[in-house]
């Protein structure tokens, strides 16, 4: 680009362009806003200034190359090189900040009256706030997205390559512009049969073929039948949440007892229960394996829910316990003397105070029961087997089904996506502050 | 008819005995206060008579019937906290009816709702119903807890230091206002303070408590009066009580390291040594008092001003009416009143 050498893919210049525009974007405007000119006019300034930068930053970085040869390393050399050109530019803008000028006073948009006469960090209106304060908001809140949409590219290539046919899904380079299709969906959720070409030729006379058949008939297969992946995703869904719900209740029992009731030997007991996740499942798997196999609980759904019960139960207690620990006992104490035993002040009383710990702790567990894979792998066969060792099997016969994986992997993504996102509300703090004084 | 009575409660925190052998009982519409200082075990007193606590020897009695085994909730006695303990995330409102909701009343809802809104009235918080607790000011969370526990009309008020909270000129109000629901209601009623003033004004009789053991109960004219050791002649009044060693010497009473003499009293026998107990008001200023002092300082206090009197290497404290215009240095005449000294023995025992 501009007979420039630049040591980084194009993918790179793309994201780091973004990156100054979105940095010119968010600053400027403020410094605009500052001096009393309208909005619009930072922001187009903001862009100009963006696209600047980013080209500023190339250049700095084809100067900054022999550093690369300096420093050694190939990579240390341009992640060096990256850091001292954005120091360089920031400075710069912040310099260049001085040269903004104060607008004239017919053209002025808002001028603050009263209020502090120094900058403050903090206050609700955005006049006050000193300009260099709120522009470094906005650079934090760049990195922040630019990190966060670093972060989600898997994901998104995750569900583009689902959508993507058995030809785009290995193409190299990878194609970003593709045609859909549901080739991905279908070949997982069935199982198929190659054609041959007389075969193709008769199939494509029939008139009762749905859109799914002409999707993988294109491909030369013929649907059979359903595969099992429903079938384990619906597994891998009952023994979650039952394992969920069960080692949260059980927890949240054990823990309010650990924390209001003297027990003798409290210390050992908790660090006992710890103890049981001390052990990387995969040591445990061959003992419980042949237990299980001797209890007739190999592959089967009490099998897997018992085990993944207790495996959660010890982190349910702990987490839980720290939860309640939190809330004061005189709100239980004032309820038991207003005429309720102690299981009606725990529902009505503790209950709903611990809902940010009970909501945090259910995350936690689901997302464990639910990812799990060396015990699902050892302990279940086909009845109980749930979704994450059943995934790699669809790796199997006729080469990988790229796209195939990738929408297993999708629908797998989602229940945990769906409860996360469904008790974010309660993940957050400070909701129900008490009416305690402390004294 | 006694309503309420402790026998024998000793109760221990792994080697910190809370409460040694602890016995009183409180009359039906009694205003009973336990006076102590912090620490001295009346709070855990408080909880064993709720049931939140199980004390290790000893019979709690409700009405003569040995209520050791109730749960709290069949005790049906209503407690204040000092740190109020409403429910958060809950109105005003359902704070008040959360009581009279228990599985154990069976109340219908109207008969609920008409009760809240007559005790609302009664303690000026109808206006406050419909808010979170969480957004009251400290007196208005102490109305609503005080509230709580009187939509009940339960068999015994337990308050545990429910003013202390509270800044002076709203401890007063709120003071004066539960003396008057106490005798209005004729509710029975145990009151857990570290405030003497709060003590006195307030209670038909107080029990004071030190180190988990009483120490005297009494009315508040007893305990002032009266009082049965130094220790609860030191806890009550203000300015403090004089203390001073003294010994008998050729028929008089010499106060130790200072010129003040004094004659013996006749009723009863004092050993050779021992502590002499002054209230302050009891030592006048008078131009013609039989002693002298120095004034080694003066607090005025607006009604009174309080006066060091320095005899010899003691320091009296002495209050006199208004302002005065004595400065320090000036040789002053006093008298002590010889009817209302105090006798203690040197282990602080009264005589």
């Amino acid at each position: 680009m501009f007979g420039l050498d630049i040591p980084l893919p194009d993918f790179w210049i793309a994201y780091f362009f973004v990156f100054w525009v979105l940095i010119g974007g968010t600053t400027a405007p403020v410094m605009f806003r500052h001096q009393g000119h309208p909005v619009w006019l930072g922001v187009l300034t903001g862009g100009v200034v963006g696209v600047i930068s980013g080209v500023v930053f190339m250049v700095l970085l084809t100067v900054l190359k022999p550093l690369a040869d300096v420093v050694d390393d190939p990579f240390l050399g341009i992640l060096v090189s990256i850091l001292i050109s954005a120091v360089l530019i920031l400075i710069a803008l912040g310099w260049l900040r001085r040269f903004v000028p104060l607008a004239r006073a017919n053209e002025v948009v808002t001028l603050a009256e009263g209020g502090p006469r120094a900058p403050v960090t903090y206050s609700t209106r955005v006049d006050k706030v000193d300009p260099s304060w709120l522009s470094v908001q906005g650079i934090r809140a760049t990195v922040v997205v630019m990190l966060a949409v670093l972060s989600l590219i898997p994901v998104v290539w995750m569900g583009m390559t689902a959508f993507k046919s058995r030809a785009d899904a290995v193409a190299s380079p990878p194609k970003v512009i593709f045609e859909p299709t549901m080739e991905g969906f279908i070949s997982l959720l069935t199982k198929r049969r190659q054609l041959t070409d007389a075969q193709i030729a008769e199939y494509k006379q029939r008139e009762d073929l749905a859109w799914y058949d002409e999707v993988m008939l294109k491909r030369g297969q013929a649907i059979i039948g359903q595969s099992d992946y429903v079938k384990r995703l619906r597994n891998s869904l009952i023994i979650a949440s039952v394992s969920t719900v069960l080692s949260v209740t059980l927890g949240l029992l054990s823990a309010y007892a650990f924390s209001r009731f003297r027990i003798p030997g409290e210390g050992d007991l908790l660090f006992f229960i710890l103890s049981t996740r001390m052990l990387p499942p995969v040591v445990v798997t061959i003992p419980i394996f042949l237990m299980y196999r001797e209890l007739g609980l190999y592959d089967t759904h009490i099998g897997m829910i018992l085990l993944y019960t207790a495996f959660n139960l010890s982190f349910s207690v702990w987490l839980l316990k720290g939860f309640i620990d939190e809330i004061p006992r005189e709100y239980e104490e004032a309820a038991l003397v207003d005429g309720y035993t102690r299981m009606q002040a725990f529902r009505k009383i503790v209950l709903p105070q611990a809902v940010t710990g009970i909501a945090a702790t259910t995350v936690f567990s689901f997302i464990f029961a639910w990812n799990e894979y060396a015990f699902a792998l050892m302990l279940t066969s086909d009845k109980a087997r749930t979704a994450p060792p059943s995934i790699p099997s669809v790796l199997g016969t006729g080469g990988i089904e790229w796209a195939a994986i990738a929408a297993g992997s999708l629908g797998f993504l989602i229940p945990v996506v769906i409860v996360t996102f469904s008790l974010r509300r309660y993940l957050l703090r400070g909701v129900t502050f008490g009416a305690i004084r402390q004294g | 008819m006694s309503n309420v009575a402790l026998e024998h409660i000793t109760k221990r925190f792994k080697d910190v005995t809370a409460l040694d052998d602890v016995s009183f009982s409180i009359t039906h519409g009694e205003f009973f206060v336990l006076l102590g200082p912090t620490g001295a075990g009346k709070t855990t007193t408080l909880r064993v008579i709720a049931g939140l606590e199980k004390q290790d020897h000893g019979d709690v009695i409700f009405d003569g019937v040995n209520v050791n085994k109730y749960t709290p909730a069949d005790r049906d006695v209503a407690f204040v906290f000092q740190q109020y303990s409403l429910y958060p995330t809950r109105t005003v409102y359902e704070n008040l009816a959360f009581p009279l909701q228990s599985p154990l009343r069976k109340w219908p809802k109207e008969r609920i709702d008409q009760r809240v809104k007559e005790v609302a009235e009664k303690i000026h918080i109808a206006h406050l119903l419909h808010r979170k607790t969480a957004n009251l000011s400290g007196g208005e969370m102490q109305r609503v807890a005080l509230g709580r526990a009187l939509v009940r009309s339960p068999r015994l008020f337990l308050m545990d230091e429910p003013l202390s909270n509270l800044d002076a000129k709203l401890r007063e109000a709120l003071r004066i206002e539960l003396q008057h629901l106490q005798k209005t209601e004729g509710s029975t009623t145990l009151f857990v303070t570290h405030d003497q003033i709060e003590a006195l004004t307030m209670a038909d009789r107080i029990a004071v408590l030190n180190q988990g053991r009483i120490v005297q109960i009494g009315t508040p004219y007893d305990i002032y009066d009266r009082p049965a050791t130094t220790f609860v002649a030191q806890l009550v009044g203000i300015p403090r009580i004089n203390l001073l060693p003294a010994v008998r010497e050729n028929g008089l009473l010499n106060v130790e390291r200072s010129t003040i003499r004094l004659p013996l009293p006749t009723d009863r026998t004092i050993p050779q040594r021992f502590l002499l107990g002054i209230r302050p008001e009891d030592v006048r200023l008078a131009p013609d008092g039989d002693l002298r002092g120095e004034v080694a300082l003066t607090e005025p206090l607006g009604v009174e001003t309080v006066i060091h009197i320095r005899s010899g290497q003691q320091t009296l404290l002495s209050i006199a009416p208004g302002i005065t215009d004595l400065k320090i240095g000036d040789v002053i005449a006093y008298s002590i009143v010889r009817e209302r000294l105090h006798f203690f023995d040197l282990d602080g025992v009264r005589l």
